[in-house]
């Protein structure tokens, strides 16, 4: 069977979570995550998968089905992006707290007002601090293959995950992107083992009861754990995706950056345009690398020290603003570069909101106005 | 190693998206690294709309929008009055029109074709994508027109419309053989 196929990144979720076939799927459409459930409505016209379809009203209802469906025990997924992100937060905090392993694909996109279908982080960006662990992908390749590698982390640490895509960047365009056989991917993920099943009436469980102030202390802690386990379960998840698929799965893409004394660092489709400037740029022996975290939560702080030892300057490029504050991925490395003794200055510029295009030329300026600081 | 780029000015609904998509899959069966994508703005039917394609035997990484062309394909000859820029760019043009190629001096490098009224005669349907595909394919000289016919079959095969398939191979085939 000829698997390279001419896709959006949208179907190449599609496609991966075909062959995880999870039992339900909530759906709730909004631009730009529509390839994705579009690809998988007709794999499901098709008697592709077996998924239960659920169409909600809204998104808080779509994740509240992916949430009442895992807790009987099955894989469960919905994808979403903006406000449909927003508007299912209350529900993110419920999947963390019942350590539900639900997957959820985000297109970013822009958050209004004023109203925008284009890509910016500033949906996920939101949502970084609620438990979930969060994969950010810079092709179509990267999320297919994050989707079915990230089902497995998730199952884990029960922990629910986010596969970010740049909406229309990655959702919309068209990239040939090579399939694993559906076999493989099968044997990969196994078959799921829930923790607990509310349908199991032989073991009756109570699922959302109050929790006083002894146990939601400890609760709340137990996911502040499982978070801080996420990188070593990763490395395990990624022995075992090499040794079905023979490729590998890293935390973070260290493109030059360990080399250089000037350090880009930059989340998603960017990073791929980022890297033909860091390679002109060595050309005429400009030090300069770039640092694309993959996993973005929980963060690396530690892994990165080691990436920077020899950066002077650092360059954060961030699609969201943090208002009232500094943009969230510059926060991050700020405070991974202020555990290093060494002296490191470290610069922000926010890019591309509501998805304005952001060229080489544009990384070339900024590099340079960094170089004369 | 070189890599090919491609803009399309169409109009919303004339299959300017399409038209980006054929190219590439087509390019990946001859083994290119392939790149398709729309310009998404307010989408309605009849507005401008633009779609890029890159095709490399290298891996594409890059992110935006084509900006140095090496084909541009015009599906409406009214836009190349609207998108004055297209002047400034010195390689080979296919434009979908009723005039011949004197009408169009400004660009050197014209290849004049009446797409819409071949598609017309023979799918009943003012859609000149294919008509134009095999344009550039004759053009380009790297893609076999035969790949294109097999990414036709599957996709009307899938549709159950078969009896469209004979008449799309002969638009691809008349344009093809045109210049």
């Amino acid at each position: 069977m000829n698997m390279k196929k001419a896709i959006s990144g949208g179907e190449a979720i599609a496609h991966a979570l075909r062959q995880i076939e999870p039992e339900v799927f909530a759906m709730y459409p909004i631009t730009p995550q529509t390839p994705i459930i579009e690809a998988y409505a007709l794999f499901e016209a098709q008697n592709k998968v077996k998924t239960k379809l659920v169409r909600t009203e809204s998104e808080h209802s779509a994740l509240s089905v992916a949430i009442g469906a895992s807790c009987s025990g099955v894989r469960a997924t919905t994808a979403t992006a903006s406000q449909g992100l927003l508007y299912m937060y209350e529900m993110l905090g419920v999947a963390v707290g019942l350590r539900l392993p639900i997957i959820m694909p985000i297109a970013n996109r822009s958050i209004s007002s004023p109203i925008n279908i284009h890509c910016d982080h500033s949906d996920s960006m939101s949502a970084i601090d609620q438990g979930w662990i969060q994969m950010y992908c810079e092709n179509n390749q990267e999320a297919y293959e994050t989707t079915i590698f990230l089902q497995k982390l998730i199952e884990k640490v029960c922990l629910p995950g986010m596969v970010c895509i740049d909406g229309f960047f990655t959702s919309h365009t068209v990239e040939n992107t090579h399939l694993f056989e559906d076999k493989d991917v099968k044997k990969f993920v196994g078959k799921y083992k829930p923790v607990y099943d509310l349908l199991d009436t032989k073991n009756p469980i109570t699922i959302g009861s109050l929790a006083l102030q002894d146990n939601q202390f400890k609760i709340k802690t137990e996911i502040d754990i499982a978070n801080n386990l996420v990188p070593s379960a990763f490395k395990e998840v990624s022995k075992e995706f090499k040794e079905t698929f023979n490729k590998k799965i890293n935390l973070y893409e260290d493109y030059f950056a360990s080399k250089s004394e000037i350090v880009v660092v930059v989340l998603s489709s960017s990073a791929g345009t980022v890297k033909d400037v860091v390679d002109k740029l060595r050309r005429k022996k400009i030090s300069v690398g770039l640092l694309k975290p993959k996993l973005y939560r929980p963060f690396l702080y530690q892994e990165y020290k080691k990436v920077f030892k020899n950066a002077k300057k650092i360059i954060v490029l961030d699609r969201s603003f943090g208002y009232g504050s500094v943009p969230p991925l510059y926060k991050d490395i700020k405070l991974c570069v202020s555990e290093i003794s060494r002296k490191i200055e470290v610069f922000s510029f926010v890019y591309g909101i509501g998805g304005r295009d952001f060229y080489p030329e544009d990384a070339e300026k900024i590099i340079a106005s960094v170089i004369k600081k | 190693m070189k890599e090919y780029s491609i803009i399309i000015y169409g109009r919303g609904g004339q299959g300017a998206k399409t038209l980006a998509q054929i190219i590439a899959e087509a390019g990946m069966i001859e083994g290119f690294n392939i790149q398709a994508f729309p310009e998404y703005g307010p989408e309605r039917r009849g507005a401008p709309v633009r779609s890029f394609v890159r095709l490399s035997k290298q891996k594409i990484r890059k992110h935006y929008p084509v900006t140095h062309p090496d084909y541009l394909i015009i599906m409406d000859e009214d836009l190349l009055e609207t998108n004055k820029e297209i002047c400034k760019y010195k390689c080979p043009i296919i434009i979908n029109s009723k005039k011949t190629k004197t009408h169009f001096k400004t660009y050197k490098n014209a290849y004049v074709i009446d797409a819409s009224k071949i598609a017309t005669e023979l799918i009943k349907i003012n859609s000149p994508n294919i008509v134009l595909v095999g344009v550039f394919l004759k053009i380009f000289k790297k893609i076999k027109p035969e790949n294109v016919k097999q990414i036709i079959k599957e996709e009307f095969t899938n549709k159950n419309k078969k009896h469209v398939i004979e008449p799309n191979y002969k638009c691809l085939d008349k344009g093809y053989n045109y210049f």
